[in-house]
């Protein structure tokens, strides 16, 4: 059985709950007290995960970090239809690019919320402007994607690009970070929430 | 237009009409204003006030069941006319007419949404100058709108079907909230840009093309001005800074 | 903006930290009313102190540790802080869930907190859902000689009532609001037939629209890790902070005809008119402020 380390705030955990619902993947949660009991820092934790970061996965003898890598191996392993993370190059590189930027570029929204909900000390404003600089990237893309028909990041289908850039851009009201100003990214994110085995997690609405 | 005449009663446009499908809910600032627009599944479309008369939720979080606006914090339903038809609380209750939420003006037109947060005496501005008119995209731009002004007046664009122009680049303003930039001598292509100004720093700029085009080249065209669009926003936001 | 005038708010106690966070030596720097402190432990001895404009220690506050918080107030107390006597009870476990800051006022948080309505909307599959929506008759008084406000005989029916809840249940609940930012209820406990878990919140207003919320559980359940019963409340509470912070105005406008009530809102309607009575300002809406947002 698939043991997801897993804290419901957490937003990249919900990239991991969030695929293996929509594939239909069962799995086991592992709740872990990272607030405010701060269970990741442990000696135990760290032995896992020795950067103290969730999620991390365990499926048999494999041990993954990182929501991104996880969202690959599920992807390659448990979607047999390969349609989350297809098999060509293109595509293939197409989605490393946005995986990169779902984990660098968007987690400046996660640390907003840190700061604003959880009394994280970060550079507020810098990281506020750095996510709302990645916000647009974003929306320019899909707003060229949608001129062209598409309604994804990458290609026809929803990718693991999808489902990795989604939560943090989502949960930015935490931190203070409007969508207001982004209407290509609140109509992909529309699309998202119809998706099969979509679910909710506090702070992003079903609709 | 001039500063001066961006006036509160004017109509501003808020976005594409075919971007906001039935059952989509769009936050709209216009001013120092909030409002939420919405279009149900009867396909109209509605401008209100962004806050529940009940506990103040910003209606802008709601969800649209059937043709009526639901408040995402307790459910109350608000008809196309604004009434309450709904409140789950208490589901044999007949809400009292005054259970509504104020509507603001709103048309659709141009292929375009507008609305005022005051009172404007006739239509939206009249675009029928124009043979075609293809929204292309909107964008928002950190500045001023009278620094849009000031950047459009120096700015020029690289024509979709026609040739590129032998003249000189002009701007020009015939209602409150909308710039033409046009070429001396006319090529027969322009832009209209039509702002929706949202304060000192933020104005939302709708993009739209009069470039005569077949059906089938209108995602290029859309792209080519898509593009325009960002360099322009970059541009805006230099002179500003 | 500074420390309040409102004698009304600074005369009440209010917890400003988790005692084993400040106890661990990790002095808490914080705010409360406009006011910058520092909370630290002496020994067994809680002590809360103005911090300078250089971050030093002013002048000093009373301090007490109660259900697990340090409390502390700024003027001078008209009552001491709510009693629960189910602190003591034997069997119970106390579940401190570490706070949270929310961008609304004090007043909106605690009246959400005395809301069923918005069960099935906002903690949808959890607290409630569509179509069991209606929200029965309940009563709704200002109880002397302590003054606080008790809402009773609520009762709503609930997909997971609680973390240790596998089915629907018809939950019942009790509604105390003891001072203004503090509230407990009373809630069926599916583990020991008759008997009521509690939760709740101690409000710390940092500034009039920025609180840090510490909620807390005390319950009886054997069954359920502390991190679940951690994790169930992040969840039910973070999903109100969501609706929280973006309510129009930010403050709570305590004149009835400002925002339209119904009979489910009696008690929200009585928390109101409470407060206008004490003669509260802080967290409230004034028509004097721009409005035109709303």
């Amino acid at each position: 059985m698939i043991e997801l380390y897993d804290y419901v705030l957490s937003g990249s955990c919900y990239k991991v709950r969030l695929f293996l619902s929509m594939i239909g993947q069962d799995y086991q949660a592992r709740p872990v007290d990272y607030y405010p009991g701060g269970e990741h820092r442990t000696p135990d934790f760290l032995d896992l995960n020795p950067l103290g970061q969730i999620p991390v996965l365990k499926d048999g003898d494999l041990v993954l970090r990182d929501a991104q890598a996880i969202l690959v191996y599920l992807a390659g392993k448990y979607d047999a239809a390969r349609t989350w993370y297809p098999e060509d190059p293109e595509t293939q590189g197409r989605i490393a690019m946005w995986l990169s930027f779902a984990g660098g570029e968007i987690m400046n929204s996660s640390a907003a919320r840190l700061h604003d909900m959880l009394f994280y000390d970060v550079d507020i404003d810098k990281v506020r402007a750095a996510a709302h600089a990645a916000f647009r990237v974003l929306d320019d893309h899909l707003t060229d994607r949608e001129i062209d028909g598409g309604e994804w990041i990458v290609g026809d289908s929803p990718t693991i690009a999808d489902i990795a850039c989604f939560p943090y851009v989502a949960l930015s009201g935490d931190g203070g970070i409007s969508l207001d100003d982004y209407p290509a990214i609140r109509r992909w994110g529309s699309r998202i929430r119809k998706i099969p085995g979509f679910e909710v997690m506090p702070g992003i609405h079903a609709t | 237009m001039r500063v001066k005449e961006i006036r509160e009663d004017a109509w501003y446009a808020i976005g594409g009409s075919a971007l906001l499908g039935p059952g989509d809910v769009q936050p709209v600032h216009l001013f120092d204003v909030e409002r939420v627009a919405w279009r149900g599944t009867d396909g109209k479309s509605h401008v209100w006030h962004n806050r529940c008369i009940h506990r103040g939720m910003r209606l802008q979080y709601g969800f649209v069941d059937g043709d009526r606006l639901a408040c995402r914090y307790h459910g109350w339903r608000f008809g196309g006319d604004g009434k309450c038809a709904y409140i789950p609380a208490h589901p044999d209750m007949t809400p009292p007419d005054d259970f509504c939420v104020p509507a603001a003006p709103s048309a659709e037109a141009d292929g375009l949404i507008w609305t005022s947060i005051g009172t404007p005496d006739g239509p939206p501005p009249d675009l029928s100058e124009f043979d075609k008119l293809t929204f292309c995209r909107s964008v928002a731009v950190n500045c001023a709108a009278a620094t849009i002004e000031a950047a459009a007046a120096k700015t020029s664009f690289t024509p979709f079907s026609a040739a590129p122009p032998s003249g000189v680049f002009l701007s020009r303003h015939p209602a409150p909230g909308i710039i033409v930039i046009e070429t001396a001598p006319d090529i027969g292509e322009s832009l209209v840009l039509a702002l929706q100004p949202a304060g000192e720093t933020k104005t939302h700029l709708h993009v739209l093309s009069t470039a005569a085009v077949a059906d089938d080249d209108i995602p290029a065209l859309r792209r080519h001005f898509s593009a325009w669009a960002r360099r322009f926003r970059g541009h805006a936001e230099t002179v500003a800074a | 903006m500074a420390i309040t005038t409102d004698t009304v708010a600074l005369n009440d106690w209010e917890a400003i930290g988790n005692i084993d966070e400040i106890a661990s030596g990790k002095r808490r720097n914080t705010r409360l009313l406009g006011q910058d402190i520092i909370a630290e432990m002496d020994g067994d001895r809680p002590r809360v102190f103005e911090a300078n404009a250089n971050g030093g220690m002013g002048r000093e506050h009373p301090a007490q540790v109660l259900y697990g918080h340090v409390w502390t107030t700024l003027g001078t107390p008209v009552k001491p802080p709510l009693d629960m006597p189910e602190f003591l009870e034997d069997g119970r476990r106390l579940i401190s869930c570490g706070a949270v800051t929310v961008r609304a006022s004090p007043l909106r948080i605690v009246e959400n907190f005395l809301d069923m309505s918005h069960f099935p909307y906002v903690h949808t599959g959890i607290l409630g859902e569509e179509p069991i929506t209606e929200v029965s008759d309940y009563k709704f008084e200002i109880r002397q000689p302590d003054d606080e406000l008790w809402a009773t005989e609520c009762s709503f029916f609930q997909p997971q009532a609680a973390a240790s809840a596998d089915d629907g249940q018809v939950s019942e609940y009790m509604y105390r609001v003891s001072s203004p930012f503090v509230t407990v209820l009373y809630k069926t406990c599916p583990v020991v037939e008759g008997a009521w878990d509690l939760v709740g919140i101690f409000v710390q207003p940092r500034d009039e629209g920025v609180c840090d919320v510490h909620t807390f559980m005390l319950v009886f359940d054997d069954t359920s890790t502390y991190t679940d019963l951690v994790h169930f409340q992040h969840e039910i509470f973070l999903q109100d902070r969501s609706i929280l912070e973006n309510q129009l105005p930010v403050g709570l406008p305590l004149s009835p005809k400002f925002e339209t009530a119904i009979r489910a809102d009696g008690s929200s309607m009585l928390y109101r008119r409470w407060l206008r009575q004490k003669g509260l300002t802080f967290g409230t809406y004034r028509d004097n402020e721009d409005n035109r947002a709303a």
